[in-house]
């Protein structure tokens, strides 16, 4: 489903990392790990087309990532950033967002599920009309993986998902993600964290 | 009937400039120097346009109007370009044209339909007439743009998310065009809130001390407060949406090198 091939990328002139494979299967979960500074999260924004990598190739069920397919590629992935920016608005403006662009409005139904998600979250319920600025860390997080789920993508790329989390929360997340049968999973996870739903851990060095 | 200031009149202008020196001198204002050669190009510079001026209207040919016209804009367009701190090789086939539909509508909108002057060049309204819209499209311009494309560089990590979301470029940059858009038009706004009540308009105090009634220049002022405000609306957006395809690489990422200073 997904496929990094000899992938390496450079920033200022020094190389981060070269020579990264990694394929994954439908429905398979992976965790991304490494020390600080080896491109965890690059790798994720060169999938997203938001980093060029010097050299290598990345495919996406089949679909060479460039400039022609990058716009497609994008509305299969859903993306959950470390530290989303969730907006200056409501928590209910930043859910609604993604369904006025023209790719996503005949998604626009899948509105209808926030609460119960917000529900397997642990997120409060009447949230949806707090003010952005008023959330913690934690409610952003899960707030942009709920945004994430309801666009219904085949596959999931987490940047440090439940960095902001407690365990109680970080242990919802993971039950909520098992849940999601066929979903594809790509995500960072810091050192010390754990990723109990993925099936596969993939180290990102320096040097592959 | 209209006072000429005559030469001596503005020797006597020259001689208030002894009250503003003299308190610099006293107070050590280090701004002595900068403040004679500033007049010094003021008189020197509006001595020729008003001598060159003097010819166009005099002339008052298409052929002499057009080309005067383009050079504001030309020079307009190296101001926008100066002021915005982006590299003007990425922007000059955005700023140039935008600055002169911005002009070139509004403008011809008020000689043609306001003045309902059939000569739609004729020299002695369309050269002052654009030069008052084009100062505001200039500065409405520096303004817009340059916030556009600060947000998005600043803001790169709720673009990208957008982006990531399904937004297509234009949904993607929608926000930003929209407030760059209202940070450019909100001086001219907030000037038409005041006008008349705050301060008396550099046109119209012309028009009067051209000897007109003041109704005619109160309707002169309001019909240029418009086509000013048209322009600034029209230019802003114009400019952007021309920038886009050049400031954005493929991938919908805004250039690294599309400013000037990293």
């Amino acid at each position: 489903m997904i496929r990094f091939e000899n992938v390496g990328v450079s920033f200022a002139g020094k190389r981060l990392f070269h020579g990264f494979s990694l394929s994954v299967g439908t429905g398979e979960r992976i965790a991304l790990t490494g020390e600080s500074g080896t491109g965890k999260s690059t790798v994720l924004g060169c999938l997203l087309g938001f980093v060029m990598p010097d050299d290598g190739t990345i495919e996406v069920e089949g679909t060479r990532l460039e400039p022609s397919t990058v716009w497609a590629i994008r509305r299969r992935i859903a993306y959950v950033p470390q530290e989303a920016d969730l907006g200056g608005g409501t928590v209910d403006s930043f859910l609604q967002r993604p369904f006025q662009y023209a790719a996503n409005r005949p998604l626009h139904d899948n509105l209808q599920r926030g609460p119960a998600l917000f529900e397997a979250l642990g997120l409060k319920p009447g949230l949806e009309t707090a003010a952005v600025a008023s959330l913690s860390g934690g409610e952003k997080q899960r707030i942009a993986l709920a945004a994430a789920l309801l666009l219904d993508r085949p596959i999931l790329v987490t940047d440090e998902l439940t960095s902001a989390l407690d365990r109680q929360s970080a242990e919802r997340v993971s039950e909520l993600l098992l849940q999601q049968q066929g979903l594809t999973m790509l995500g960072v996870v810091h050192e010390g964290s754990r990723m109990p739903f993925a099936t596969r851990v993939v180290e990102v060095r320096h040097d592959h | 009937m209209t006072i000429d200031p005559g030469w001596v009149g503005i020797l006597a202008a020259f001689g208030m400039l002894l009250i503003p020196l003299g308190l610099m001198a006293h107070q050590r204002i280090p701004m002595i120097r900068q403040t004679l050669v500033a007049v010094l190009r003021m008189t020197v510079q509006l001595l020729l346009v008003g001598f060159y001026l003097q010819w166009v209207f005099k002339q008052n040919q298409w052929w002499i109007t057009v080309p005067w016209l383009l050079v504001m804009v030309t020079v307009a367009t190296v101001s926008t370009l100066r002021g915005s701190g982006l590299r003007s090789r990425l922007l000059i086939t955005a700023a140039a044209p935008a600055l002169l539909l911005g002009t070139a509508i509004p403008l011809l909108w008020f000689v043609g339909l306001v003045l309902r002057n059939p000569d739609l060049l004729e020299a002695r309204y369309v050269i002052p007439v654009a030069g008052m819209i084009l100062g505001n499209c200039l500065r409405a311009n520096i303004v817009g743009v340059r916030d556009f494309y600060q947000h998005v560089r600043q803001q790169r990590k709720a673009y990208q998310l957008v982006l990531a979301q399904g937004a297509s470029q234009s949904e993607a940059v929608c926000p930003y065009l929209r407030s760059s858009f209202m940070a450019a038009v909100s001086p001219t706004v907030a000037t038409m809130m005041t006008i008349g009540v705050v301060s008396l308009p550099g046109m119209m105090t012309g028009v009067i001390l051209g000897g007109a009634d003041p109704v005619v220049a109160i309707r002169y002022q309001i019909g240029i407060m418009l086509a000013i405000f048209t322009g600034t609306a029209i230019t802003v957006p114009m400019a952007i949406s021309f920038s886009l395809k050049r400031c954005f690489n493929a991938y919908g990422l805004l250039r690294d090198d599309v400013f000037t200073q990293p």
